[in-house]
């Protein structure tokens, strides 16, 4: 298998927060989608690979190439949106257009004013004067429009209304067709993830806590519902983790198949990436 | 880096009405009090180019940047050469207004207006020199509070070597920095903002954002 990013024993310390990433290996060829509460460490993992804040220890290497030693070559061939708006506000499209072009040796003009017309956007309106989801599509945009083979996307969806998610959505599906393009994409809108997430990684505290594809993931964990009273009857070595409600208990499992033979007389529920989240974060073990 | 510098140039351009202010002002009193204002076009285009930084931290564009090629050193290099660039600019323009000046005002002499020029560039270089790692490093919030001790700390030697120490300088010297102090200013600058550019790139590369 072909992988586009490859991190071995990365770390960050802060005073406050340290991330550890001992092994990951993220396809090529996929939509990545890297989730986690605020603070777990999504942004610095994904600061790290861009090179933004200085790693303490460890290895990555991007399209098989050492970060730290072929970083010009790189970036060349990666697409960015970060959480915050970064553009000065001042600015047109035009102007981004104009900058870009001297930035990136593979900038493609046309492309860029392509996908402003497709995003309704005048290009000679000032960001001042836009609201942030229309600033969120000049920088998905401008991320394209350099033919890169990687796009990391920090909350890049987050302030864009249904419909356009939906548009960005394909367009990024879209981007994703090219064997060798990747996508890594950071959200809270974890239903954005299983539109079109292949691959899922779970981040907590500051480390890799669950990684494997969407499909294995919806396919094998589940929520046993049962009341106060059963409980006791469910192994606890099949508890991922469980949550107590006022009259009954949701319990997070990793093998279905099996406890849907085990439990027979109880309910288990298909799981989404926000009850998955919501459980491995808040439930109980 | 041309990239950088365009971004800089398109923020800064929204300050011209500020600059064309300062020309207005600079006619005005060079016109009608006959005084030396020499250094009000170039020092306010500094003070134009240091806002930048703002606009930038603002904007948080220095992250987006760190991600781009080369995106940390060509902040720094596009930030000295456009700051640069632009108060020669602007020099340039207070030596054509001096020149004209100069043909209707008799009492102003425009060889003497040049020397001025010349050595309010040099301290606005050194200014520059000294500034810009303060404003890599601290921000431009901070950075502008070192500016101001500078300027103050600047004044202070000044008066100090005046009225306290009152030293004189030797006719020797004067002499000597008629026939090449634009040469010296020159190499100094060159020097100064040399070593400046040095710091500013180890401190930005540091820098996490």
């Amino acid at each position: 298998m072909k992988y586009a990013i490859e991190i071995k024993n990365l770390k960050k310390n802060y005073p406050d927060f340290s991330l550890k990433v001992d092994e990951l290996k993220i396809p090529s060829g996929a939509v990545i989608g890297l989730i986690g509460e605020n603070g777990a460490g999504k942004t610095t993992l994904i600061k790290s690979i861009l090179n933004i804040i200085k790693k303490d220890d460890g290895k990555i290497k991007i399209f098989d190439k050492d970060l730290e030693e072929q970083e010009l070559n790189i970036k060349e061939d990666i697409g960015v949106v970060l959480d915050n708006t970064f553009f000065p506000e001042s600015l047109n499209s035009r102007n981004i257009d104009s900058i870009m072009q001297d930035i990136y040796k593979n900038w493609d003009s046309k492309l860029f004013y392509k996908y402003l017309k497709d995003f309704g956007i005048k290009d000679n309106q000032i960001l001042k004067t836009m609201s942030k989801g229309m600033r969120k599509k000049v920088e998905i945009a401008t991320a394209l429009s350099h033919h890169p083979k990687l796009l990391i996307l920090d909350e890049a969806t987050s302030g864009l209304d249904p419909i356009v998610r939906n548009e960005v959505l394909d367009l990024f599906l879209n981007f994703i067709k090219d064997e060798e393009h990747t996508i890594i994409l950071s959200t809270h809108i974890t239903s954005d993830l299983e539109h079109i997430a292949d691959h899922i990684i779970f981040i907590d505290k500051g480390t890799i806590v669950l990684e494997n594809t969407r499909d294995e993931i919806i396919d094998n964990y589940g929520i046993l519902k049962c009341d106060i009273d059963e409980f006791d009857r469910i192994d606890t070595n099949d508890i991922v983790s469980f949550r107590k409600n006022k009259y009954s208990y949701e319990i997070l499992i990793n093998d279905k198949d099996k406890c849907r033979k085990k439990y027979k007389d109880f309910v288990i529920d298909k799981i989404t990436i926000e009850d998955l989240m919501l459980l491995m974060i808040k439930g109980g073990k | 880096m041309l990239g950088m510098i365009k971004k800089d140039i398109f923020m800064i351009r929204n300050n011209l009405k500020t600059l064309i202010f300062a020309i207005f002002i600079y006619l005005f009193y060079t016109f009608m009090f006959e005084a030396d204002m020499s250094f009000i076009l170039p020092f306010m285009m500094l003070m134009i180019c240091i806002s930048t930084f703002g606009y930038d931290e603002y904007n948080n564009w220095y992250s987006f940047a760190s991600a781009l090629p080369q995106g940390k050193i060509n902040t720094v290099k596009s930030k000295y050469i456009t700051t640069i660039t632009l108060i020669i600019f602007a020099t340039i323009i207070g030596i054509i207004c001096t020149f004209i000046i100069s043909n209707f005002k008799t009492t102003i002499n425009f060889s003497d207006a040049i020397s001025s020029i010349s050595g309010c560039l040099f301290a606005i270089f050194i200014l520059v020199s000294m500034l810009f790692p303060f404003l890599f490093k601290y921000g431009h919030e901070k950075g502008r509070i070192a500016m101001f001790i500078l300027g103050m700390g600047a004044f202070a030697v000044i008066i100090l070597l005046k009225k306290v120490i009152n030293i004189s300088i030797p006719t020797s010297i004067i002499t000597f920095l008629d026939s090449y102090g634009l040469i010296i200013f020159l190499i100094l600058s060159i020097i100064f903002i040399g070593i400046s550019y040095l710091i500013s790139k180890k401190i930005f590369l540091k820098k996490e954002f």
